[in-house]
């Protein structure tokens, strides 16, 4: 069973249940790790069940052409995160979401690496940016560079032609750099330079 | 990484699940599937289905009853005069079973854990398919490599299974495929029933489903008679027609990459159920993906 492909286990799984437990031992780190970073850790372990019991629920409708079930489960993984923060719907936690299923929490900072002194320093005037943003353009930069996801993971996550990740990226990154004070602009501007070349 | 993306990054700290974590996410994960898979919502029928379903089911009532139709009919005639449910206030339907599973945990820095691990699995189901009570017992992890037993104990992975440790689920509002809807009794209706699932397309598909009436089952004579009346218009084939169990395979039909065998005894009780994955460009490669034995279902006072 080790060498079966997750289409495989998945096809297996309308015929027997159990074969799905394998899709979830094979991810559930990954998608851990994905919710964890988007709602915190407290939440993850739920919502990380959660991700698996909708995808064991819609099973059938996976698409098995495709080898791999991992970005079909970041996907729905996405939506439990959008889902859980709505439900939830505490007004500390809805001052504190920046986009559709994205906790920021500025509490979790622990160590003194530059990002995390980047984050601390600057990261209520980057969340102000992100929400300016529009909902794709935040969804793809944080999906892009929080998550670190391939643009074809995030092609299928917000049901866009991968040529359009690459465009809305780029437009991303142009609007946050007009949207951020001076100051702060300034710190971030040679990147931005970097990313047109 | 540019600074903007690692500012960005560290706005939303990464976090690697704890062996709790992964313990709570396992305990949520199975005891919500197994009531999603007892409670599946059927679909509206699809009436060209149903026709091919009809067309089929003449089709094959025409013909003589082969070795295969012939046992299993004479095993539904028995199963429709046994009720096992002798049953008084708080008893409940009992089944155990034994199976041995093959894990691989992949990591995202390349590494990846494979093991077998064996599961004890007792079930107690009320009468109504209402309530359930399910325990699983893990054991005797087996690796292929030191190195992957050694990182499964560091990992904490040991407790993520439970291993050891007999976990017991209580499920309220379960509901048992037998009563996930008004099944015809009859085995042709019941089979026209199952063929218009959505996710039936094939004879394994529609096997599958109709072993689910009868695992772990509290189903009443008349539902178990009609399910092996059923079973019996499939296209099988015949492993074994021992004195006390039938040993039956569906066909590889090249739409789905599967073959079931499964067991019943002379009453008519589902004993043995093995799911092989095949390739049928590559029949010698065909490997067992699950294999469960399960003990017959007998009535015993509620659960522990």
């Amino acid at each position: 069973m080790s060498d079966a492909t997750d289409n495989t286990l998945i096809e297996a799984s309308l015929t027997d249940a159990r074969a799905f437990d394998e899709i979830f031992q094979r991810h559930r780190i990954s998608i851990f790790r994905f919710v964890a970073r988007r709602v915190g850790q407290v939440d993850a372990a739920d919502l990380t069940a959660e991700t698996f019991v909708r995808a064991f629920e819609a099973r059938h409708r996976f698409d098995t052409m495709r080898p791999s079930a991992r970005s079909w489960l970041l996907g729905i993984a996405s939506h439990v995160c959008i889902d859980h923060l709505r439900r939830t719907g505490l007004r500390r936690r809805r001052q504190n979401e920046i986009a559709a299923g994205w906790l920021y929490r500025p509490e979790d900072e622990a160590d003194e690496t530059a990002a995390n002194v980047d984050a601390r320093m600057f990261g209520p005037a980057l969340a102000e940016a992100l929400r300016a943003l529009s909902e794709t353009d935040r969804q793809a930069l944080l999906l892009h560079a929080v998550t670190r996801l391939t643009y074809e993971e995030i092609a299928d996550i917000l049901a866009i032609p991968i040529g359009t990740v690459r465009s809305t990226l780029h437009r991303a990154r142009r609007r946050m750099r007009e949207l951020l004070p001076d100051d702060v602009r300034t710190l971030f501007e040679s990147e931005w330079e970097d990313d047109q070349r | 990484m540019s600074r903007l993306d690692r500012a960005l990054r560290a706005m939303f700290p990464a976090a690697d699940p704890t062996p709790a974590d992964l313990e709570v996410t396992e305990q949520a994960y199975h005891r919500r599937t197994s009531v999603a898979a007892a409670s599946r919502r059927r679909r509206l029928i699809v009436p060209a289905a149903a026709v091919v379903a009809l067309i089929t089911t003449i089709g094959i009532v025409a013909l003589q009853p082969s070795p295969v139709q012939a046992a299993l009919t004479e095993i539904a005639q028995v199963a429709r005069t046994i009720d096992i449910a002798d049953l008084s206030d708080g008893d409940f339907y009992f089944t155990e079973s034994t199976s041995t599973f093959t894990q691989t945990i992949n990591f995202e820095d390349g590494t990846q854990i494979t093991y077998t691990i064996d599961e004890l699995r007792r079930v107690w189901i009320s009468p109504t398919g209402q309530e359930a009570v399910i325990q699983t017992t893990r054991t005797n992890p087996s690796f292929q490599t030191n190195d992957d037993r050694a990182l499964y104990f560091k990992l904490g992975l040991d407790t993520a299974d439970a291993l050891d440790t007999t976990q017991t689920t209580a499920v309220e509002n379960s509901s048992h495929d037998a009563f996930a809807q008004d099944w015809p009794t009859d085995g042709p209706g019941l089979l026209r029933a199952i063929r218009e699932l959505p996710s039936v397309n094939t004879d394994t598909q529609a096997a599958a489903q109709l072993l689910n009436l009868i695992t772990e089952s509290p189903a009443p004579p008349d539902l178990r008679a009609a399910t092996i009346e059923a079973l019996s218009r499939l296209d099988l084939d015949l492993i074994e027609n021992a004195a006390d169990m039938i040993h039956i395979r569906t066909k590889p039909t090249g739409l789905d990459n599967q073959i079931l065998e499964f067991s019943l005894d002379n009453q008519g009780q589902l004993r043995h159920r093995t799911v092989i994955n095949h390739d049928p460009a590559a029949p010698d490669s065909a490997v067992a993906v699950f294999a469960v034995d399960y003990t017959p279902t007998r009535i015993v006072e509620g659960p522990p």
